[in-house]
């Protein structure tokens, strides 16, 4: 009988369906992913944010520009920078760096005059 | 005869059916992987930035070498960036916000420094770290303290005016500085040529902290004396640009002028090696 070919030839095709979405999401989330080259800031890890936030300190502790500094920090949250700031300070203190955590505090102390 | 027709496909069928079939499930899965729901990259190092946060990031982590002075500090963050040669990739950012104009000179000043430490420093940009503006006023040396000259008091005698009052005069207390030698010479290196300052006291004394003004046609900077007391603590120097005239003087009023002072093209035959011009000039303080 012919028609009992189609049942045969529709299971290989839904096991080669499932073969190949298992191959392309190993492909497409793990060997070849989506690569950004160009990021911004708020992509940025954690910890590499909070380096940004202590150099921003810095760079206002040598200029005093707070207008500066601000548009610096806006680059990383849109958000209410006090909070994201205090958690920058406290992972510094908590990795020692106490000058660094004093620096950043110092600025979002600034910050909060208009 | 009678035809004989199999109910089993050939496996050769199955197979190219199989095949179809993980072709069709590849495209549907890269579609959804690369574009409907794409892996995403929200913990990204430094290195994935945009250029201009990479340019953003050197001139803070200059700033922060500028206030800290902490080089190891400055290498790692900019390491971070996944640049070969952090030096010359902080230069380059200095000379592109020069380029673009209304840089601010103290960002450029604090890139300058830090490509200087890192071995990429340009021949432009040593302009910018030879005239660094100081972070406090200057203060100028102690001048001895001018002691009024006893002049004849006038005699008591009994009814007797003095008839003019007895102000001694009193002495300047600025100080002038004589340019004492004036001299170019060959140095080893390479790099632009230098105008090397020398201020000196009445004793020999290097000066630090001293203002020197040296001016061109179309421009004028100020460089102080003391920023590399491991020269001399009465050294400064000033990257010169080629074929410009240049004037120089201590930024003291009624001090001597030091004049024709152009960058010189002749070879240096007696070194081996890069080497470039130097323009060495001496003052010394004296009372006016």
């Amino acid at each position: 009988m012919r028609a009992a070919v189609w049942p045969k030839r529709l299971a290989a095709l839904a096991a080669g369906v499932v073969i190949g979405l298992a191959l392309g999401a190993a492909l497409g989330w793990v060997v070849w992913p989506v690569r950004y080259y160009n990021t911004d800031l708020v992509d940025l890890k954690a910890d590499h944010q909070d380096a940004y936030i202590l150099m921003v300190s810095e760079q206002w502790e040598r200029t005093r520009d707070l207008n500066q500094a601000r548009a610096a920090l806006a680059l990383l949250t849109a958000l209410d920078l006090s909070p994201r700031m205090e958690q920058a300070a406290q992972r510094l203190e908590a990795g020692g760096n106490l000058t660094a955590a004093r620096r950043v505090r110092k600025l979002a102390e600034a910050l909060k005059q208009p | 005869m009678k035809r004989v027709t199999s109910s089993r496909p050939r496996r050769g069928g199955l197979i190219l059916w199989a095949l179809l079939g993980v072709l069709a499930g590849l495209g549907i899965a890269l579609y959804l992987t690369w574009v409907i729901w794409p892996a995403k990259y929200t913990n990204t190092d430094p290195s994935d930035l945009l250029p201009e946060r990479k340019a953003l990031w050197a001139e803070l982590a200059s700033d922060g070498y500028a206030l800290t002075g902490n080089l190891e500090a400055a290498r790692q963050r900019l390491a971070a960036l996944g640049i070969p040669d952090a030096g010359v990739y902080v230069a380059q950012v200095a000379e592109a916000r020069l380029q673009a104009g209304g840089a601010n000179l103290e960002h450029i000043r604090a890139m300058a420094r830090l490509s200087e430490a890192l071995g990429g420093i340009t021949a432009r940009l040593l302009v910018y770290i030879a005239t660094p503006a100081p972070t406090s006023t200057p203060t100028p040396e102690p001048t001895q303290t001018p002691t009024a000259t006893p002049t004849a008091r006038p005699s008591p005698t009994a009814n007797r005016q003095p008839t003019s009052t007895a102000t001694p005069t009193q002495p300047s207390v600025s100080q002038v500085f004589r340019l004492s030698s004036k001299e170019s010479r060959c140095a080893a290196g390479k790099g632009p040529d230098v105008i090397a300052v020398f201020i000196q006291d009445g004793g020999g004394r290097g000066m630090p902290g001293l203002r020197i003004e040296v001016s061109w046609a179309g421009g004028s900077e100020a460089f102080y004396t003391g920023l590399k007391p491991y020269v001399d603590p009465g050294f400064a120097d000033f990257a010169m640009e080629p074929d410009v005239d240049y004037v120089v003087t201590v930024g003291v009023e009624g001090s001597d002028i030091a004049k024709g002072i152009r960058s010189i093209k002749a070879e240096c035959p007696e070194i081996t090696g890069p080497s470039h011009h130097e323009w060495v000039l001496h003052f010394k303080r004296t009372r006016p």
